[in-house]
């Protein structure tokens, strides 16, 4: 090394070239600045970023699946209805007893002296689409009737957790500035002593 | 470390703090003017592509907290670093992949119209000189002569131990006196693109 080499000033030439920049403000912070835009809606404005996206993101999604189950609930409901009533025609027309149904049909049918057709419609209307299942496909889409009624369960638990799962896991990676500046305890933590977060994380790719 | 031979600087930042905490808007920009080239350097000594934007970034999210934010000058410029180190691997874990990188298009190695000559010619022998560090050793001496950030600040932000962040810091400036003693091969537009590739991918 010579001395030329020895007595290069590393940091101040760094200063220099660094103090010779000159970064223009970006709208937003230049609003800031002039004071146009307050301190939420600076905030608002630079958290445009992936995070409140995704966020939307997750929001949006929730109410496209809600409204995906809002319509598989009345489909499954009108297949079933339609389901009951080609049953209920078939059966009719048949002039058969009315499929082995449940205890319900019992006070229906007993009554041989009247007509299949009177005895057998009814009951089959009011209990034929839940259980008959027989040969025929249309009983699938009567099977899958009963699922509606767990429906408005789920979509209540699903309420809350699309959002908080969409946080999660939609959410960018690990942000590594918002550990800096995301949280007060930070903050005030960097402005007593030191002002790190936890760079470990936002280092270790 | 002190910021050797700019003392008012501390000065004027401090004063602005104060007025900025009281709600004086025009202190803001005061810390703008004041920080701003230091932090814009650091963002683009470590590779940050929208320099500018990334360096709007970091003055906004200390900005909008600095309400919760209590300390002097010496602490607040570490704050706002620390913000600007975080800012600056969120920038460049977010870029392209690796595989896609064009050093022709790396800021560092582009000499920006507006530059004049001399600015030109200074930022062309800083960037080659970062550009023959290591990534470790580029972001100690950054964080260590931009910031002013002391050894153990310098350890808490790029989660290494003082010893190491000390030994850093020395073969960094080891290895940019070389480079700067050194000639130039091609000094005029790439100057730091040989280690890039490391930069991203280490950080």
């Amino acid at each position: 090394m010579t001395a030329d080499q020895r007595h290069l000033d590393v940091p101040e030439l760094l200063r220099d070239w660094a103090d010779a920049q000159h970064p223009e403000p970006s709208a937003a912070l230049h609003d800031f600045l002039r004071g146009a835009a307050p301190l939420a809606a600076a905030s608002a404005a630079r958290s445009g970023g992936p995070r409140a996206r995704s966020a939307a993101r997750g929001r949006a999604a929730t109410r496209a699946g809600l409204t995906m189950k809002v319509a598989v609930v009345l489909t499954g409901l009108t297949i079933t209805s339609a389901a009951a009533a080609g049953i209920a025609h078939v059966t009719s027309e048949a002039g058969g007893p009315a499929p082995a149904g449940p205890s319900a049909t019992a006070p229906a049918v007993p009554d041989a002296d009247l007509e299949p057709e009177t005895s057998g419609a009814p009951a089959s209307v009011t209990t034929g689409p839940v259980t008959p299942a027989p040969s025929s496909a249309r009983p699938r889409h009567g099977t899958r009737s009963a699922e509606p009624s767990k429906e408005p369960s789920e979509d209540a638990s699903d309420d809350s957790q699309p959002s908080a799962s969409t946080d999660a896991t939609d959410a960018p990676e690990p942000s590594a500035t918002d550990e800096a500046t995301g949280s007060g305890s930070t903050v005030e933590t960097a402005g007593v002593s030191t002002p790190a977060a936890d760079p470990t994380d936002a280092e270790t790719p | 470390m002190s910021d050797r031979g700019r003392p008012d600087r501390d000065a004027e930042l401090e004063d602005a703090l104060v007025r900025a905490r009281a709600g004086d808007r025009d202190a803001f920009g005061d810390i703008w003017t004041v920080l701003a080239p230091r932090v814009s350097g650091y963002l683009r000594g470590r590779g940050v592509v929208d320099v500018d934007d990334v360096t709007s970034e970091v003055f906004l999210a200390a900005f909008t907290s600095l309400q919760r934010f209590t300390g002097g000058a010496p602490q607040f410029r570490s704050w706002l670093f620390t913000i600007a180190h975080h800012k600056s691997v969120d920038e460049i874990r977010g870029r392209v992949p690796e595989s896609a990188y064009e050093p022709e298009h790396d800021p560092r190695s582009v000499v920006s119209a507006e530059d004049d000559v001399m600015q030109a010619v200074l930022g062309a022998d800083v960037l080659r000189m970062l550009g023959a560090l290591t990534d470790e050793q580029r972001d100690v001496l950054l964080l260590r002569v931009l910031a002013d950030m002391s050894i153990e600040q310098v350890a808490e932000t790029t989660g290494r131990t003082t010893g190491a962040v000390k030994q850093l810091y020395h073969r960094a400036i080891a290895t940019a006196q070389r480079t700067a003693a050194a000639p130039a091969q091609d000094s005029s537009r790439r100057p730091v693109t040989s280690r890039l590739p490391l930069t991203i991918a280490g950080t």
